[in-house]
């Protein structure tokens, strides 16, 4: 490559640019405002690149104190950037209210010059010589090139998809930036196609500045404008110049090549003359005092006066990435201002991936800014959203989005659990278990039925005993089966027949009889004993607090109702959104029953498969699932206007009933009795695992990052 | 750490017209434990009494810890005579 062959000052570059003992805490880093002096600038050629030559990759922990039961989070920083850069990242975190409790921080020092690839198997070298690491999942939070390194050694199979417990990127060129082809538009001008169209006399000058020169490093060829994914791999590297003419050959038969020349067309349009460098001051107020939107930069600034919202998908950035790149959405997604407007349109581009689009801070102040690392740090903290536990066949496991197989965690099968801590019937009783920690809470080899919020556990005996204050809460005579509402203060319970309800908190039990077989929902949400025509249904709704025997058209009201529905007497499978009621009136039925709460006439959706179960998703749709001659079909269905859509399928044949995700991502169907289909509700990626009894753990107080 | 009641494996009996149960056991010394809805604090030896108001269907009595490691420790038959 030859770095640093033009230059021979001392090695001050990285460190006058980006001091790692003196962290920058304006919203820009520091070389920005440098760029505006052209004489400084040039007088650096060279020195920033060897300055950084000897800089090693490194892993260091953030504190002294052992990591313990604490999630390992590492940090990478990004293009010309060092691990100073995570100052203000940290200083929140310690005083985050549990982020240091629940996590330990490691920064992640690479050489950005370097291609991603190598930076990725560099970090997989480091993390595997600190010992305290082994086997243990790791968070990894990529700041710009960082979420690159992040997600190659994501993709670079080995385990490493095993060992990460989740990835973060912020402000990740996904399908790279403009900006960094600018290192190579200044690289010469006399190869064809689109580098002809920079004014040579620009190029050449360009071609002398530092900044621009880093660009062509390996590291920032990984940046260029969908080179990571698209019309260079990654593993290409000829050298400088022989990469160039190959990325032209590329180029001259890449399928997007005309809307390639487009951009690029503008970019050079828009390029500064040498005396506007100081538009290069990214974010933030431009000359004249006129505020950035948007995150928006120079070339957002320019071609959105150019040409407007129709501009807007590649055009809109944080002055450095443009939003859909950092969205990692797929080429050719339609994103526009409008959608930037109101975040909540722009869809996350991943299955499971949350978003946040912060406004008005340029590419570095993501890092920096305290409301944005605030809510990154909530998140990380808060990472065990989607927590699935799962029964391996007497062993518990624990399964969440990116992990191939749940991973085993106790002997014993799982009862219930918060994401902090697990309820096991053990075969020495009732335990309470989290990371590092099992405690028999109870003993007893007898069935256990332990409420969602883990306050109160039932014993087959009719013995309910408090969790938190353990001591006994009432007796109610032998239980055959719990089921416990969503509040967590009524237990919904079969006892010789019947429906037994108890109010955990005051004692009080009730007792309704329906003498016909009772088939139990495990999600809390609603119980059906209608499992064949004709059969009387009863059914709590926990949300509406209701509980009706229809076919007696009479009901006994538990709590505040809000309205009664008295009509699914041959349903076999019901399920209530804050909106509507809705039921499956017969096996393999090829319509779905809508009911409006508080509305009199139920209405009918046709359905394009046989369908044998719903549930609710948050959002207020139905999760469908059905069967036609190529498999099983999940479909979304809007009770509100009975718009469907097939959102996941597979060529098996899964059943009910379904388990919804506490965000309403996931719902997991069964095959056939070891197997679960976790399939995504927004269209992603479905996964198989092994085990029975999918149960999602709550997590109280969950918030969403959007 | 654990919390025995002092009766054997058959449990106690409650005879029929007594409102007040009175159970003694043995915890750890200086400890706060439970026996159902009573809670007492036991002495230099770890000795304890409660009395206990049972409801006609009760059948078990379940004592431990309230305090450090809380957690049931002892499940017996309660039955009435």
């Amino acid at each position: 490559m030859g770095f640093g062959d033009e230059g021979s000052g001392p090695s001050t570059g990285l460190h006058s640019l980006n001091p790692p003992d003196q962290p920058d805490r304006s919203p820009g880093p520091r070389w920005h405002d440098k760029l505006s002096d052209m004489r400084l600038l040039l007088c650096r050629i060279g020195g920033l690149l060897l300055a950084l030559s000897a800089a090693s990759a490194r892993l260091v922990p953030e504190d002294g104190l052992p990591l313990g039961s604490r999630q390992p989070v590492v940090l990478l920083h990004g293009w010309n950037a060092d691990a100073s850069v995570w100052q203000a990242l940290a200083r929140a975190a310690a005083e985050h209210p549990t982020f240091a409790r629940r996590c330990r921080l490691y920064r992640f020092a690479y050489d950005w010059r370097r291609p991603v690839r190598a930076n990725a198997e560099q970090l997989s070298d480091e993390l595997a010589a600190q010992a305290e690491l082994a086997g243990r999942p790791v968070v990894l939070v990529g700041h710009s090139m960082g979420g690159l390194v992040a997600r190659e050694w994501a993709e670079s199979g080995a385990g490493a998809l095993d060992r990460i417990a989740a990835v973060y990127t912020v402000g990740t060129p996904h399908h790279g930036t403009p900006a960094a082809n600018l290192g190579w538009l200044t690289h010469s001008s006399k190869y064809s196609g689109w580098l002809s169209i920079v004014p040579t006399g620009l190029a050449e000058l360009l071609y002398r500045v530092d900044i621009f020169r880093a660009l062509r490093s390996e590291g920032g060829r990984d940046l260029g404008w969908d080179n990571y994914d698209g019309l260079m791999p990654p593993d290409v590297w000829l050298g400088e110049g022989r990469w160039l003419a190959e990325a032209n050959r590329r180029f001259a038969r890449h399928p997007d090549r005309d809307e390639w020349l487009r951009r690029y067309r503008l970019l050079a349009a828009y390029l500064p003359t040498v005396g506007e460098l100081g538009l290069w001051k990214l974010g933030g107020q431009l000359r004249g005092g006129r505020e950035l939107e948007a995150g928006a930069a120079l070339l957002a600034h320019g071609l959105r006066a150019a040409d407007g919202a129709a501009l807007a998908a590649y055009t809109v950035s944080d002055g450095i990435v443009p939003l859909d790149s950092a969205l990692w959405l797929a080429p050719g997604t339609p994103l526009t201002l409008s959608s930037v407007d109101s975040p909540a349109q722009a869809r996350s581009p991943r299955p499971g991936l949350a978003t946040l689009i912060a406004r008005g801070l340029d590419h570095s102040a993501l890092i920096t800014e305290a409301s944005v690392v605030r809510r990154l740090l909530d998140q990380v903290a808060a990472e065990d959203a989607n927590l699935l536990a799962l029964d391996l066949g007497g062993k518990t496991g624990l399964w969440r989005a990116g992990w191939k197989t749940p991973r085993q965690v106790a002997e014993g099968t799982p009862l219930a659990g918060s994401a902090r801590q697990l309820a096991i019937a053990a075969a020495d009783g009732l335990r309470l278990v989290r990371p590092g920690e099992s405690r028999l809470v109870a003993p007893g080899a007898g069935q256990w039925w332990v409420d969602a919020r883990l306050t109160v556990a039932a014993a087959e005996e009719g013995l309910l005993l408090g969790l938190d204050q353990p001591r006994l809460v009432r007796q109610v005579g032998r239980l055959n089966d719990v089921v416990w509402a969503l509040d967590g203060q009524r237990l919904a319970a079969r006892r010789d027949g019947r429906v037994v309800l108890v109010e955990t908190e005051g004692g009080r039990a009730e007792v309704y009889g329906t003498g016909y077989p009772v088939a139990w929902r495990g999600d809390g949400a609603a119980l059906l004993t209608a499992d064949r025509p004709g059969c009387q249904a009863v059914w709590i709704a926990a949300g509406q607090r209701v509980l009706a025997r229809p076919s007696e058209a009479a009901y006994a009201v538990v709590g505040e109702a809000r309205d009664v529905v008295v009509e699914p007497l041959a349903a076999t499978d019901l399920a209530a959104t804050g909106s509507h009621v809705a039921w499956l009136p017969s096996a393999m039925s090829g319509e779905l029953r809508l009911r409006a709460l508080g509305g009199d006439a139920a209405r009918t959706v046709a359905l394009p498969l046989e369908a044998d179960a719903l549930a609710a998703l948050p959002d207020g749709r139905l999760a469908v699932l059905g069967h036609d001659g190529e498999g099983s079909r999940l479909l979304s269905v809007d009770p509100r206007d009975g718009r469907t859509s097939v959102v996941a399928a597979t060529r098996w044949r899964v059943r009910g009933p379904l388990t919804v995700s506490p965000d309403g991502r996931y719902v997991v169907a069964v095959w056939p009795d070891n197997e679960l289909w976790v399939a995504a509700t927004d269209g992603g990626d479905s996964v198989w695992l092994p085990g029975r009894s999918p149960q999602w753990l709550p997590l109280p107080g969950q918030r969403a990052f959007e | 750490m654990s919390v025995t009641l002092d009766c054997g494996p058959d449990g106690l009996t409650w005879p029929t017209g007594d409102d007040v149960l009175v159970v003694t056991g043995l915890g750890p010394r200086r400890a706060t434990v439970f026996v159902n809805d009573a809670v007492a604090e036991t002495d230099g030896d770890g000795r304890f009494t409660v009395e206990l108001r049972p409801e006609p269907d009760d059948q078990w009595l379940v004592a431990g810890i309230l305090t450090g490691c809380a957690c049931v420790s002892q499940r017996v038959p309660l039955r009435q005579i």
